[in-house]
């Protein structure tokens, strides 16, 4: 460290003594940091035992100000999002305390504008009721696919005509796999066909209708140990729905900053394009019906501009090609 | 599969490159063919067969020959630009796109990329700048056709048609104190959207009234930032203590600054059917802004995601500007502009006039009276930290 940064660090660690003296602990707080952050990595060696001094000074305010929070805050009693709040102020979700702590990044669309938030209540879901009383109705359907050795394909498979970009191992890995009702967009006749009640249960379910790509309804086997690993999804316009139907102990699901487990016939409702994970930690079998809705927040005419959008995308033919010897 | 000793592989090999050498490609696919049929070939093999079969026009063999090669080696840049002409060539735009991209990504971080091949790249940066311009076209007229033309979107939408087709990038709120999650990250709200705007901006010429004689005295404005002895120094562009931005406070740590209001009764009364945010010495905050002629204000983030920020221009010279996020706006006079302050913005007035608006914060409309007064509560709690014996 030069001299004249050395001086600074000096100065900045006097006047934080002297605020503390006075008893002013934001002041001191605030010149503590300063010359932490001047120090940095290179403390010089006269000056280590104050800086350490300093350290100690900014952990013992961190905590009496929190608890001092805690107390304020515990009155105020505002629900859910106002304790996400204070959680990600104080640093105890783990991230960056002042940004989106896990923003939408969708893969292929992103659409503004729209709330950040990793889960939504089925509570708010007129049409979820309805579906979680068809469980059983669907779980035996599923159940029957099962005893009968249905196959279900690996639900990462790879495409033709794209790089090959394995998804962190699980392409072509039968531990996550799938059985399709609707695919891409597409109903399957012959799987539909065979799982009646579970399609009757979807009517009045606002699927994200987009030509040529959902929406997507499928039954998702994860095998024992499976680990899917943190991922985004494609679009921000739409929401993963999950009904759970065999859930054995030990199966986690987390979008964001948030963990949540699956239960028996509750609909786990969130924005896939946070940033998720999951895990079958049994040594069971966990399968859910899993489905995608339009976001309640886009309105009718977006809904459609949003589908012909990509309708328009996948129309998208060949301009004069510009090539050495095509 | 054909048994084949490494010797008559090498033969072969080497039979292949001078036929290929000598105009003779499709004797040079043949002959290299029996060593990728003996499932013995590598990947230089590979792309030797895959070019053969390009000088003989056999296009379809060819990009077999590429999906062999990327099998066995998906990073392989010349296999992936040739992959994406054959592609381009099909008539499959949107999977060339796929494969030019990755070739152009795995060049860019590629220690050195020989001649021939930057000649490559150079010949699909072209290509790809023209497919992306072709698509924007393309996804303008069938949005048209689908009625969904330009002037009917929601402005969301047409951000995202930006922001898919590179135009524009998302901006996320970042608060320097405070971040209240799941909030839509929305730039600019809409002045219709809030029921008490009318009747404020109804009252635009009065303000102005009231702010005249207190610009002719300046005496009760003030730089907008100023140095506070008791803090680190630090100084935002300059802005510290400046008078190129400064403010005339009606409310001010959360509490009527009586001299002022007792100046400005019409601005002070025009805000009663205003939810203006209440947190402690916080806000609400309510100032006359004057940018002097030339100034700007840097891009920056403001300090909490739970209020907006509203400006009622007042006077408002041409060239002067403001951005929130990937939106520019100008302020018009008597027309409130409605905005996070927690999104990066900034403002200039590159007129050689004053700029003044009046500034206010209201509380976030998505924010229940209880998560309000959560908020108020929390923020209370902070300032009214002092000493709690922690100091040593």
């Amino acid at each position: 460290m030069t001299r004249p940064r050395e001086d600074e660090l000096r100065g900045l660690l006097a006047r934080g003594r002297a605020y503390a003296e006075a008893g002013d602990a934001r002041a001191a707080a605030s010149f503590f940091a300063a010359a932490l952050r001047s120090a940095g990595q290179a403390v010089p060696a006269p000056l280590a035992a104050e800086v350490q001094e300093a350290r100690a000074y900014l952990e013992r305010t961190k905590q009496a100000y929190a608890a001092h929070l805690e107390r304020a805050i515990a009155a105020a009693d505002a629900g859910p999002r106002m304790d996400e709040a204070f959680d990600i102020m104080l640093g105890r979700r783990g991230v960056e305390p002042r940004r989106v702590p896990y923003p939408q990044r969708p893969s292929a669309f992103y659409f503004p504008g729209l709330p950040q938030r990793p889960f939504y209540e089925r509570e708010a879901f007129p049409w979820a009721a309805r579906v979680e009383a068809a469980s059983a109705a669907i779980r035996a359907e599923a159940q029957a696919l099962l005893d009968r050795g249905e196959s279900f394909a690996p639900y990462v498979q790879a495409e033709k005509n794209r790089p090959q970009r394995d998804f962190h191992g699980m392409q072509d890995d039968p531990s996550w796999g799938a059985f399709y009702l609707w695919k891409d967009g597409e109903r399957i006749a012959e799987n539909a066909a065979r799982c009646p009640a579970t399609m009757a249960a979807l009517e009045g379910v606002p699927l994200t209708q987009i030509p040529g790509r959902t929406p997507s309804v499928l039954f998702s086997l994860l095998r024992p140990g499976a680990h899917i690993p943190p991922h985004h999804g494609m679009l921000n316009c739409r929401l993963i729905c999950h009904l759970p139907l065999i859930v054995p102990p030990g199966c986690w699901l987390r979008v964001g900053g948030e963990t949540r487990q699956w239960e028996d016939g509750k609909l786990l409702i969130f924005d896939d394009s946070i940033e998720h994970e999951a895990k079958n930690g049994s040594e069971r079998l966990r399968l859910v019906l899993l489905f995608d809705i339009w976001r309640p927040e886009l309105s009718e005419a977006e809904r459609a501009a949003v589908a012909a959008m990509f309708t328009a995308i996948d129309a998208f033919a060949a301009p004069a090609a510009a090539q050495r010897d095509a | 599969m054909n048994q084949l000793s490494n010797a008559e592989a090498e033969r072969i090999v080497r039979s292949g490159v001078a036929s290929l050498q000598q105009g003779r490609p499709w004797e040079a696919a043949a002959e290299l063919t029996k060593v990728t049929a003996s499932g013995r070939a590598n990947v230089q093999i590979w792309l030797l067969l895959a070019h053969a079969l390009r000088q003989a026009g056999d296009s379809e063999e060819e990009e077999k020959a590429l999906d062999a090669l990327l099998a066995l080696e998906p990073t392989s840049v010349r296999a992936l630009v040739m992959k994406g002409d054959r592609r381009a060539a099909s008539g499959d735009p949107r999977a060339a796109t796929g494969f030019y991209k990755r070739a152009r990504a795995l060049a860019a971080v590629a220690e050195e990329v020989p001649d021939d091949l930057r000649i490559d790249l150079g010949r699909i940066e072209k290509w790809l700048a023209e497919t992306e311009a072709a698509f924007r076209d393309h996804l303008e007229g069938e949005l048209t056709r689908r009625g969904v033309a330009a002037g009917s979107r929601s402005p969301r939408f047409q951000q995202s048609l930006d922001i898919l087709s590179g135009l524009k990038r998302p901006y996320f709120q970042e608060p320097s104190d405070y971040f209240f999650p799941e909030l839509p990250q929305r730039q600019f709200y809409e002045r219709e959207e809030f029921a008490w705007a009318r009747a404020l901006e109804a009252e635009t010429g009065a303000i102005r009234d009231e702010l005249r004689p207190l610009i002719e005295e300046r005496d009760g404005f003030r730089p907008y930032l100023v140095s506070n002895p008791q803090r680190p120094p630090s100084n935002f562009h300059g802005l510290v203590d400046n008078p190129e931005w400064s403010s005339l406070y009606l409310w001010d740590r959360g509490e009527p600054v009586a001299e002022n209001v007792a100046r400005c009764p019409r601005t002070f009364a025009g805000l009663n059917a205003v939810p203006l945010a209440h947190i402690g010495v916080r806000a609400p905050v309510v100032m006359f802004s004057w940018l002097r002629p030339g100034a700007r204000i840097p891009a920056h983030n403001g300090a909490m995601n739970a209020r907006l920020i509203c400006h009622l221009p007042l006077i408002v010279p041409a060239g002067c500007g403001f951005r929130v996020g990937n939106e520019v706006r100008e302020w018009e006079e008597g027309r409130l502009l409605i905005f996070d302050d927690t999104i990066e913005h900034e403002a200039w007035n590159d007129s050689e006039r004053d700029r003044v608006v009046l500034i206010f914060d209201v509380w976030r409309p998505e924010l229940s009276e209880e998560e309000r007064k959560g908020v108020a509560a929390l923020f209370e709690a902070i300032d009214g930290y002092a000493d709690t014996g922690a100091a040593g």
